[in-house]
């Protein structure tokens, strides 16, 4: 009986591991999503994939005397990973409701009318540490302003 | 059902060492931030799967005691003074990696969700991974199948979704990645396509024939040996944090217990001549 229930439980076990390839190889939107829900990210790998020809890099500015300075966010929220800091993750670069929060923190600390986050990007040179920033790309990501409120995650407001 | 006879594999000793070693180089380091990124102190965002924060934000406290439970639980890991010992530490620390790790949802390594998947395993290893018991192969199997899932996922998706690892020229630009890569040998390496071409052709044959290749007898200790050196070259090339370290901690007990032994033996064996 111990061996039938044992069976059963790695039959289910290797189920699960099999849709979570299913779904990494359908980028998360694959049949088991779509029967079941969003259950099998934690079976999901995706790693050093895509090629990636340039860098890139999330400036915060702020709005000073006619200007815009950069802020030292890094120095307001200095944890970060082997990835980087919290906002160079891609889903920042890629969802604008994700840069708000960031934008509000950046006010928070700045005391400025408004603050600005830029995306910089330059191509990377191979056999290359410091990479000279020639032929820099940018883009405003979003602006916000600083008397605006936002509610934070558990209703934290900055 | 002879596949379920029960084994001693002295391989689950070492793979629960590994474990709560590479949990504690993974954890250890985060101390310097713990309220910063898993309490209201500075949580910015609600991201993920599981969204933890739209429900509940630790507060400084919470998140240091939840910190404090985490290195509890891999210390008895680690030391498996006894079973139930061991288990408790499997059954705490898990939980409050997880319950921290959505509380910074942008943050969810791999590694981490790697240490959660592997605690499962040893959790149902014999005499929870004492190395000694008699018990149930069923660990051993879910580690194996962890690790298919693992590198068929990653292996299957570099040849499907960009060809063009087999020119070495994707590894190439990873190796100058500003987070990732910009290790010294792997600035290097950056430019030498006469190796990274076939680096990249063991990565992909190596992850993308896994799950097949560990099932043949013969290949297995072969294919471990590969694997061991694959991730031995993630560490010196490239800045996956404690991924290496993470993954090497199961290889003991993907091979079965007379094929470790054997393994062990002869390097020891090695060892001794040397």
């Amino acid at each position: 009986m111990r061996k039938i229930l044992t069976t059963i439980g790695l039959a289910l076990f290797g189920l699960y591991q099999l849709a979570g390839f299913v779904e990494t190889m359908s980028d998360g939107n694959g049949p088991f999503r779509e029967a079941t829900g969003n259950y099998y990210w934690p079976a999901r790998w995706k790693m050093f994939t895509n090629i990636s020809w340039s860098h890139t890099v999330m400036d915060f500015e702020g709005w000073d005397d006619g200007e815009w300075v950069r802020l030292p966010m890094e120095e307001w929220y200095p944890a970060h990973w082997e990835s980087g800091y919290r906002w160079e993750r891609t889903p920042v670069y890629k969802y604008r409701t994700l840069q708000l929060p960031f934008l509000a923190a950046a006010c928070e600390h700045a005391d400025m009318p408004r603050v600005r986050l830029m995306q910089r990007s330059w191509n990377k040179k191979l056999g290359q540490r410091e990479e000279p920033r020639g032929d820099v790309r940018e883009k405003v990501l979003r602006v916000r302003e600083c008397s605006d409120e936002l509610a934070l995650p558990a209703g934290k407001v900055l | 059902m002879k596949w379920l006879e029960p084994e001693v594999h002295p391989g689950w000793a070492w793979a629960r060492i590994g474990w709560a070693v590479s949990a504690l180089m993974t954890w250890i380091p985060r101390s310097t931030h713990v309220a910063e990124t898993y309490s209201t102190d500075g949580i910015l965002v609600s991201i993920g799967p599981v969204r933890l924060t739209e429900s509940v934000m630790f507060s400084p406290a919470a998140a240091w005691s939840l910190y404090a439970v985490i290195l509890i639980g891999v210390v008895l890991v680690g030391l498996g003074r006894a079973p139930w010992l061991t288990r408790l530490g499997l059954l705490i620390a898990p939980p409050a990696m997880l319950a921290l790790g959505f509380h910074e949802g942008l943050n969810f390594k791999a590694y981490d969700r790697l240490l959660c998947w592997e605690a499962m395993a040893l959790f149902v290893a014999p005499g929870a991974a004492s190395g000694r018991h008699e018990g149930s192969p069923a660990g051993r199997y879910m580690m194996t199948m962890i690790f298919m899932c693992l590198y068929a996922s990653t292996g299957w998706m570099k040849i499907v979704k960009e060809p063009r690892w087999w020119s070495g020229v994707p590894l190439a630009t990873d190796l100058v990645h500003r987070q990732f890569g910009m290790k010294p040998l792997g600035i290097w390496m950056s430019e030498q396509m006469w190796l990274l071409k076939p680096m990249s052709w063991v990565t992909l044959i190596f992850e993308g024939g896994w799950p097949l290749l560990i099932l043949i007898r013969q290949v297995r200790p072969w294919l471990l040996l590969i694997g061991a050196s694959f991730h031995i070259g993630v560490l010196a090339l490239m800045d996956a944090n404690t991924f290496t370290f993470v993954a090497l901690a199961a290889y003991p007990v993907l091979l079965p217990p007379a094929q470790f032994t054997w393994l062990r033996d002869r390097a020891a064996g090695l060892l001794k001549r040397q």
